[in-house]
C-alpha cells in the first residue's frame, strides 16, 4: 500500500477544502461527510429543506470521481426503481428473454434524496445494498461497485408526508448528521454565491482507486485496547437494562446496537488519520459519538414528553462514562 | 525495529505512577486526618465523663489502625502503567499518545513506528511534577492538628476518673497474674488426648477472664468453673483410681501365669490368647489369682471384678474359651476404667488449679482497703467453702458449730478505711500428708513388762507428729492418702468387705471435699 499517514491527511484536507469551496461554513458537517467517505460508511443528513444537503453530496460526487447516482424518494417509489428489475427483452430475431436492468443503486455514490418520503417497503429495498454492498434480484445476487456509499438526506419527521425510517435501516447508516441552519454571515455568503451568474468550479481531488486505498488504510489504524474498551463501554451504557446512566434509564427504550460500536471505532480511525495521528484516541471516539449514536437510540414517550432529544442522551452518556485516566484514583 | 517500549516513555509513566500514588496518599490524609482526630477527641472526652478504660485504648487503636490503614491503602492502591499514561494523556491532551505507545509496542508496521515516535515526543514534552503536583489540603490538616492537640491534652491532663481506671487496671493485672497457672495448665493439657474436654473448659474460662477488671466477677467465674470441674470428677473417682492403680501394681509385681511383665490390660490380653498353653498347676494358680484380684477390684472397678471372677470360674470349670473371653472383657474394662480415671485426674487437677486461682484472687481482695459488711454461716465437719474479699470494719458475723471452719461471704471492700474481716473467706481444713517411705522414728525405751529385762525395747513409736509437721490442704492430700490406702489394700490380706469399707471411706472424703 503506497500510502502514508500524511498522504491520507493531505487527501482528506484536499477533499474538505474542495467541498468548502462550494459549501459555506458547516465545518462539522463537512468533517462528518469526509469521515464517512474515508471509512466507507453511509451517511444520513437531516435538516429542513434548503440547507444545501443535496448540493453538498453532489459536490462530494464531483470531488471524489465516484460514479454518482441520485434517487429521489417519493411516496410512489417502488423497490424495483432502486435495485432494478428483470425486463422482457426481444432481440432482432424475435427471441424473447428476461434481462436485468440495473437500478440507480449501482453507483459508487448514491444520493438518496429525501429518503424518508418513500414508504418503509421501498426503504427496505436499500437494506441489503447498504449492509452487504450487493443486490439480489430474481434470485441473482450482484455486487455493487466499491467504494459504495449511500448518502441520504431526510427532512425532520415532523414535516408533512414523511415516514420514519425503519430502525434496521437507520442502524445501517454509520453517521447521522444534523444539518444546522447557517449563521447570518454564512447565509449572506450563500446568498451572494448562489445568486450570481458564475458557478463554483469543483475539481476531482481523488479518483476511485485512490479513494479505495484511503478506505482500506482507514481500517488498518490500530486501536489501543483501552480506547476500544471505552467505545464499547459507551455503547454498553446506552442499554437501558444494564446502564447506570439515569437519562438512559428514564428515556431510552432500546440502546445502540453493536453496529454503533463499529461506527464509533471506524469513524474515530478516520478522524485520527485526518489529524495525522497513527492511532485512535478517546477524544476521537468522543468526537464521533453524537453522529454515530444519535440515530441508534430509540427513545420512549417519556423523552418526547420531557422534550429530551437523542443528542441529550448522548451528552449524558459521554458525561457519565469515565474515560481512561480521568479518574486518577484508579489509574 | 525494536518492540520494547521506549525508555523515555517508561521513565515518564513510572514517574507518573509514583506521583499518582503520592497524590492518592495526600488525598487520603487530607480527608482522613480530621476524621481520625475528631474520633480521638470524642473518645478522650469519654474518659473525662466516665471511668471507662477502653476509650483510651480505643483512641490509641484508632490512631494506629488509621496510620497502618493509610499506609497499606496508599501502597496497595493499584496504579497501572497504562492508567498512569492515560492520566498524562488526558491532562496533556496528547490524544492517547503515551497509552498507545505502551500497548501498541508490538506492531512492526509503519503505524507502530509512528506510535513509538509520537509516544517519545509526548514523553519528552511532559513534565510530570508540573502536571501532577502533590498537594495537601492545608486547612483540613490544620483542623486535624488542632483536634489532635486537644486529644493529647485531654489524655495528659489528670481528671477525676483516673484513679478509678488505675484501680481497674490493677485488678485486671491481679486477675491476669492469678490465672497464669491456668494458662500453663491449658498448654500442658493440650498434649494429652484424654484432656480435651477439660482443656476446652479452661480455655472458655480464660476467655471469660481475659480483660476482666473486676475481681468479684472473676471470682464468680472461677468458682463457677471450679464447680463444673468438680462435677466432672466422679464421686467414686478415688476408689476407681485405687482399684486401677492397685491392679497395675499388683500385676507389675507379680505377673499373671503365662503372661509377661507389662501393663495389666496387656497381660490380660496376652493371657486370654495363651490359655491353652497353661499347665494344670498354672491353671489352678491362675484361678486363685484371678479371684484375689477380682476381690480387690470389687469396690472401685466392678466391671473388671465381675469379668475376672467370671474368668476364674471358667478356668476352674475348664472352659478355657469362656475364660479367654472373660479375660479379654476384663482387659477392655480395665482400659476403659483407666481412661476414665485419667480424665477424672485431669478434671481434678483443673479444679485444683482453678481453686488456687480463686484463692489467690481472694487473698488480693483481702489486702485491700475498705469498709466491709460480712455475712457468713459456718458449717460443721471442718470443711467449708466460701468467698469473700476486702478488709475493713466487719459488721458481719460467722455462726458455726464447734470444730467447724466458718464459711461465708464477706462484703466487698471500699476504699477509704482499713480493717479486716476474719469471717470473710472460707477455709479448708489442713491435714498432714501421708508418710513418705518407712517414716518411723527412733526407738523408745519403755518400762519392760513383767519378766522382761529392764531397758528392753518393746516397741517403736512414730515421733513425727506434733509441732513442726508440715500440713497441706485436705483436697491436695486426699489423693495421696487414697493411693496409700490402695497400696495397703494390695499388700494386706484384707477381706473384700474390709477393702470395700476402706474404699467407701475415701469416696466419702472425696464427696465431702467436692462439696
Amino acid at each position: 500500500m503506497s500510502i502514508s499517514i500524511d498522504d491520507y491527511a493531505d487527501a482528506a484536507d484536499a477533499i474538505i477544502a474542495e467541498i468548502g469551496s462550494v459549501i459555506v461554513g458547516q465545518a462539522d458537517l463537512v468533517r462528518d461527510v469526509a469521515t464517512c467517505l474515508l471509512a466507507e460508511g453511509h451517511l444520513l443528513l437531516e435538516g429542513v429543506p434548503g440547507l444545501g444537503k443535496t448540493e453538498l453530496l453532489k459536490v462530494l460526487g464531483r470531488v471524489t470521481g465516484l460514479e454518482f447516482s441520485r434517487i429521489q424518494f417519493t411516496p410512489d417509489l417502488m423497490p424495483a426503481d432502486i435495485v432494478g428489475t428483470d425486463v422482457l427483452y426481444q432481440d432482432d430475431a424475435g427471441n424473447r428473454s428476461f434481462r436485468y436492468e440495473a437500478g440507480p443503486i449501482f453507483a459508487g455514490l448514491v444520493l438518496a434524496d429525501e429518503v424518508n418520503r418513500a414508504s418503509p417497503k421501498t426503504q427496505a429495498a436499500m437494506l441489503e445494498a447498504m449492509q452487504e454492498r450487493s443486490v439480489t434480484v430474481g434470485g441473482v445476487t450482484r455486487d455493487l461497485p466499491r467504494p459504495f456509499l449511500v448518502m441520504a438526506t431526510q427532512n425532520p419527521l415532523e414535516m408533512e408526508g414523511t415516514y420514519p425510517l425503519p430502525e434496521a435501516q437507520l442502524d445501517r447508516f454509520m453517521f447521522k448528521t444534523v444539518v444546522p441552519y447557517p449563521s447570518a454571515d454564512e447565509l449572506e455568503e450563500i446568498v451572494l454565491r448562489t445568486t450570481g451568474v458564475g458557478r463554483a468550479d469543483v475539481s476531482e481531488v481523488v479518483d476511485t482507486a485512490r479513494l479505495a486505498e484511503l478506505v482500506s488504510f482507514t481500517r488498518s489504524v490500530p486501536v489501543p485496547l483501552h480506547v476500544g474498551r471505552y467505545a464499547v463501554d459507551l455503547v454498553h451504557r446506552s442499554q437501558p437494562a444494564t446502564t447506570a446512566v439515569d437519562a438512559v434509564k428514564d428515556y431510552v427504550r432500546f440502546g445502540a446496537s453493536p453496529r454503533g460500536a463499529q461506527a464509533l471505532i471506524l469513524g474515530a480511525k478516520a478522524v485520527a488519520l485526518m489529524q495525522r495521528r497513527p492511532s485512535v484516541s478517546v477524544e476521537d471516539i468522543r468526537a464521533v459519538a453524537p453522529s454515530a449514536l444519535r440515530h441508534r437510540l430509540v427513545l420512549g414517550y417519556e423523552a418526547a414528553a420531557d422534550g429530551v432529544a437523542a443528542d441529550d442522551i448522548v451528552d449524558a452518556l459521554l458525561a457519565a462514562t469515565e474515560a481512561p485516566g480521568e479518574g486518577e484514583a484508579g489509574a | 525495529m525494536s518492540s520494547a517500549v521506549p525508555t523515555t516513555v517508561v521513565a515518564v509513566v513510572d514517574a507518573a505512577r509514583r506521583r499518582l500514588r503520592a497524590r492518592y496518599g495526600a488525598a487520603l490524609v487530607s480527608f482522613g486526618a480530621p476524621l481520625v482526630a475528631g474520633i480521638c477527641v470524642a473518645l478522650v472526652a469519654l474518659t473525662w465523663v466516665t471511668p471507662w478504660v477502653w476509650p483510651q485504648t480505643a483512641a490509641a487503636a484508632v490512631v494506629v489502625i488509621s496510620v497502618v490503614g493509610w499506609l497499606w491503602r496508599t501502597l496497595r492502591q493499584p496504579i497501572s502503567r497504562l492508567g498512569a499514561a492515560s492520566v498524562l494523556d488526558r491532562r496533556c491532551r496528547t490524544h492517547d499518545a503515551l497509552g498507545a505507545g505502551l500497548v501498541e509496542v508490538e506492531r512492526a508496521d509503519a503505524f507502530g513506528a509512528a506510535i513509538r515516535d509520537r509516544a517519545v515526543a509526548a514523553a519528552e514534552a511532559t513534565s510530570v511534577p508540573a502536571i501532577l503536583p502533590v498537594r495537601l489540603d492545608v486547612r483540613r490538616l490544620l483542623v486535624a492538628l488542632a483536634l489532635a492537640l486537644i486529644a493529647v491534652a485531654g489524655l495528659v491532663v489528670p481528671n477525676r476518673h483516673d484513679e478509678a481506671r488505675a484501680a481497674a487496671a490493677a485488678e485486671q493485672r491481679t486477675i491476669a497474674a492469678a490465672t497464669e497457672e491456668l494458662e500453663d495448665l491449658v498448654e500442658e493439657l493440650g498434649d494429652e488426648p484424654l484432656a480435651e474436654e477439660t482443656a476446652d473448659q479452661l480455655e472458655a474460662l480464660l476467655a471469660e477472664l481475659d480483660g476482666l477488671d473486676d475481681i468479684d466477677t472473676a471470682l464468680e467465674e472461677l468458682r463457677t468453673a471450679q464447680s463444673q470441674l468438680d462435677l466432672a470428677t466422679p464421686r467414686s473417682h478415688l476408689s476407681q483410681r485405687a482399684a486401677t492403680s492397685g491392679l497395675e501394681r499388683s500385676l507389675d509385681a507379680q505377673p499373671l501365669p503365662g503372661a509377661a511383665s507389662g501393663a495389666a490390660a496387656d497381660q490380660l490380653d496376652q493371657l486370654s490368647r495363651s490359655m491353652e498353653d497353661l499347665t494344670a498347676e498354672e491353671t489352678a494358680a491362675l484361678a486363685d489369682r484371678l479371684d484375689a484380684l477380682a476381690a480387690t477390684q470389687a469396690a472401685g472397678s466392678p466391671a473388671v471384678s465381675a469379668a475376672m471372677a467370671a474368668a476364674a470360674d471358667a478356668v476352674r470349670s475348664g472352659d478355657l474359651g469362656a475364660a479367654a473371653s472373660a479375660l479379654a472383657e476384663a482387659s477392655a474394662a480395665h482400659r476403659s476404667q483407666s481412661d476414665q480415671v485419667e480424665r477424672g485426674d485431669t478434671a481434678a487437677r483443673a479444679a485444683d488449679a482453678t481453686r488456687r486461682a480463686a484463692e489467690d484472687l481472694a487473698e488480693h481482695g483481702e489486702g485491700g482497703q475498705g469498709q466491709g459488711q460480712g455475712q457468713g454461716e459456718g458449717q460443721g465437719q471442718g470443711q467449708g467453702a466460701g468467698q469473700g474479699r476486702g478488709g475493713g470494719q466487719p459488721s458481719g458475723e460467722v455462726a458455726g458449730s464447734t470444730g467447724g471452719t466458718g464459711a461465708g461471704q464477706g462484703g466487698q471492700g471500699q476504699s477509704g478505711q482499713t480493717g479486716d474481716n476474719p469471717g470473710a473467706r472460707g477455709e479448708e481444713p489442713e491435714v498432714a500428708p501421708p508418710l513418705e517411705g518407712e517414716g518411723f522414728g527412733d526407738p523408745l525405751d519403755l518400762a519392760g513388762a513383767a519378766g522382761g529385762e529392764p531397758g528392753a525395747v518393746v516397741g517403736e513409736g512414730d515421733t513425727r507428729s506434733g509441732p513442726g509437721v508440715i500440713t497441706r490442704s485436705q483436697a491436695e492430700t486426699l489423693a495421696e492418702f487414697a493411693d496409700r490406702a490402695a497400696e495397703a489394700l494390695d499388700s494386706l490380706q484384707l477381706s473384700p468387705t474390709d477393702q470395700q469399707l476402706v474404699a467407701r471411706y475415701f469416696e466419702h472424703l472425696n464427696e465431702e471435699a467436692q462439696r
